[in-house]
């Protein structure tokens, strides 16, 4: 099976999964809600009918794709083609676990501490490599910005950030 | 009457407050993760102590400025800075990288000030006439421009039409998040109190745009390479034969604009996309569309521009604001003592001549102002993504977190990033997913309220006038595209036999 078919059937059919849960979401609403009145369709009513949608959708994603496989394979037509090692970029999930990391550290620690950290980890992982140039460079603009963006959107436009440890 | 108006604007203080406000609106819309509602939010407060036509002009300069600015990072580096600019990123990107940065940004530019110039003008001359026609608008035809908004989604569906549709109906489904338009019911919130006020707009927007580049740059960190930057312009980067072919585009957008910005709810973050699935149903050649061709910003920059004029339409004849920028404008022009409405232009002429010229002003300064900037804007790409990225995304996080003061939304821009890059590794377009999301609220409430007014029954949905004429549009088009869809997929199997 090439990817492009895989990776088709395997969000196919985690929609089917999501479109499902919606459907009975819906349902799951009726119980809880008033009736609805003057012929209104009350909230239930949306979720349930984008569920039967994304149900549908997603099962005409899966069939699309499974059925030519299929057939190609009963027909034996089918070449299977090699292969691919699923591949995880390193740097990808860094700059998530970083992203987190920020988020996580956002409220107890404030704005400027918690983005000078992020600033500094996210452009040494984009760039991998760090010479005493660049870690300079780096080190400087992750101060800088944090710093500046706090002090125009505290003081000049009264915008709360989180304070943190700072405050 | 219309001389005094325009003179006030005229002078040199208010001219002053006009560039302030375009600037600064330039530089939030050119911000992701901060927008036009935004700078007029805070600039509210000090409209309030600044005479009645410095005041109002501020405010405008700042629509018109954050409306616009939207264009530079969608362009330079595919995040649109407003939802107004989704669809700028479709070809201008692509142009700007392959050279065309300072072209791109030249026609984004002038025909975004045509756009305004368009509505202006409209605005001026037929604001009874159109707000009248607007006010014809009950629950039956909002639904039904809504149902036909969304049909555009499968013009907007690049590769799998199939994937376009599930795209647009999680937005939908993301949208659904917390109260139920008109009983409040909670809906997906599961207690927490943070779901039960739903998801914002901007969080989900950047989140989807900006969290996405961010990975892609680190996963092709070592391919990344300097981009060629078009420095050798002339005028707009666009020749004069350029310019006239892309007139009717430009008509076309225009109205398309105007018109959804004279409906509440719809507004400028609609408009764009709107105008662009119709520019490349209109093209002779659909399939140029996304590879950076100028009818793409034509109609993306026309319309969410001609949106300004449209929206100020039903603000000023009728009172009622469309969207939040014109809610805030409606807050300002109250807290100055002017009530919109149909007494306005009876009780204070001047000002609304005023309010005019402060239009036309603020357009051509957005003009100038950019058109000035390309140079130092298209630096941008000079500068190395880790670094410009990096930035970008702390200060979405400050604009998520200040849409709604609160901390959960910059947490919700992350998640949505995660699944907004896990979709586009499945090869789902993101543009429907945004319109789902947009347009989920009109579609539901008016469907709602349609349905209590005719006591449960459809029919009226499809037999008033204007929302049959949507609605069959709406089939046309839709079923169209399937079909366009289905032969363009039978023929490329024939070729690969």
């Amino acid at each position: 099976m090439n990817k492009e078919t895989r990776n088709s059937m395997i969000s196919g059919a985690i929609f089917l999964a999501f479109g499902i849960y919606l459907y009975f979401s819906g349902i799951g609403f009726e119980g809880r809600m008033r009736p609805p009145m003057n012929g209104d369709v009350g909230p239930a009513f949306m979720p349930k009918l984008i569920g039967i949608f994304i149900m549908l959708l997603s099962l005409g994603l899966l069939l699309s794709n499974l059925i030519p496989y299929l057939m190609k394979r009963k027909a034996g037509t089918y070449v299977s083609e090699p292969r691919q090692k699923a591949t995880f970029s390193v740097k990808v999930i860094l700059t998530v676990v970083l992203m987190f990391l920020y988020m996580l550290l956002l409220s107890p620690v404030g704005f400027i501490l918690s983005s000078i950290a992020y600033l500094f980890a996210q452009m040494a992982v984009i760039e991998g490599t760090l010479t005493k140039k660049k870690c300079l460079v780096f080190g400087s603009i992750s101060v800088v910005s944090p710093v500046l963006i706090y002090l125009v959107f505290v003081h000049v436009f009264s915008l709360m950030l989180p304070a943190g440890i700072l405050g | 009457m219309l001389l005094t108006g325009l003179l006030s604007v005229l002078s040199p203080v208010v001219l002053l407050t006009i560039l302030g406000g375009v600037v600064l609106g330039i530089i939030f819309g050119s911000i992701p993760g901060l927008s036009a509602t935004m700078a007029v939010a805070l600039c509210l407060p000090i409209s309030f102590g600044m005479p009645t036509v410095q005041g109002v002009a501020l405010l405008l300069g700042l629509y018109i400025g954050g409306i616009s600015g939207g264009l530079i990072s969608a362009i330079l580096i595919k995040i649109p800075g407003t939802p107004s600019s989704v669809a700028t990123l479709f070809d201008g990107a692509p142009m700007a990288e392959r050279g065309l940065a300072g072209k791109a940004l030249g026609t984004g530019i002038l025909f975004s000030f045509l756009g305004t110039v368009f509505s202006v003008v409209l605005l001026m001359f037929l604001s009874p006439p159109i707000a009248k026609f607007a006010l014809k608008f009950s629950p039956y035809e909002y639904f039904a421009v809504t149902v036909f908004s969304l049909t555009l989604i499968a013009s907007l569906s690049e590769g799998s039409m199939l994937k376009g549709l599930l795209s647009g109906c999680v937005g939908i489904a993301i949208a659904m998040v917390g109260a139920a338009p008109l009983d409040s019911f909670q809906r997906f919130s599961y207690g927490h109190f943070n779901l039960t006020l739903g998801f914002q707009l901007l969080s989900v927007l950047i989140g989807f745009y900006a969290i996405p580049e961010i990975l892609i740059a680190a996963r092709d960190a070592a391919a990344i390479e300097e981009k060629p930057i078009d420095f050798q312009m002339k005028g707009f980067g666009l020749s004069v034969k350029e310019f006239v072919g892309q007139i009717p585009n430009a008509l076309r957008s225009a109205l398309i604009g105007l018109g959804i910005g004279l409906l509440p709810g719809i507004g400028g973050g609609t408009s764009n996309l709107i105008a662009y699935a119709s520019a490349k149903k209109a093209s002779k050649t659909p399939e140029k569309f996304g590879t950076g061709i100028i009818d793409g910003i034509v109609a993306s920059e026309t319309s969410n521009n001609a949106s300004i004029g449209g929206a100020l339409i039903p603000l000023l004849t009728l009172g009622i604001p469309g969207d939040t920028v014109t809610a805030m404008l409606l807050g300002g022009l109250m807290m100055q003592g002017v009530i919109p409405g149909p007494m306005l232009f009876k009780n204070n002429g001047p000002l609304v001549y005023s309010i005019f010229g402060a239009l036309f002003v603020a357009s051509v300064m957005m003009l100038l102002v950019e058109f000035g900037g390309i140079r130092m804007f298209v630096r941008l790409l000079k500068i190395p993504k880790n670094i410009l990225l990096s930035v970008v995304l702390c200060l979405c996080v400050v604009g998520a977190i200040a849409s709604n003061n609160r901390l959960f939304d910059a947490y919700a821009m992350i998640a949505f990033g995660l699944l907004g890059y896990w979709l586009t590794k499945m090869k789902f377009p993101l543009p429907p997913l945004i319109l789902g999301f947009i347009l989920s609220p009109t579609l539901e409430t008016n469907l709602r309220r349609g349905m209590q007014l005719s006591g449960g029954d459809f029919i009226p949905f499809l037999t008033r006038p204007i929302s049959m004429v949507f609605l069959g549009i709406a089939m046309i088009s839709f079923f169209g595209s399937i079909i366009h869809d289905v032969r363009r997929t039978t023929m490329n199997k024939k070729a690969q036999a």
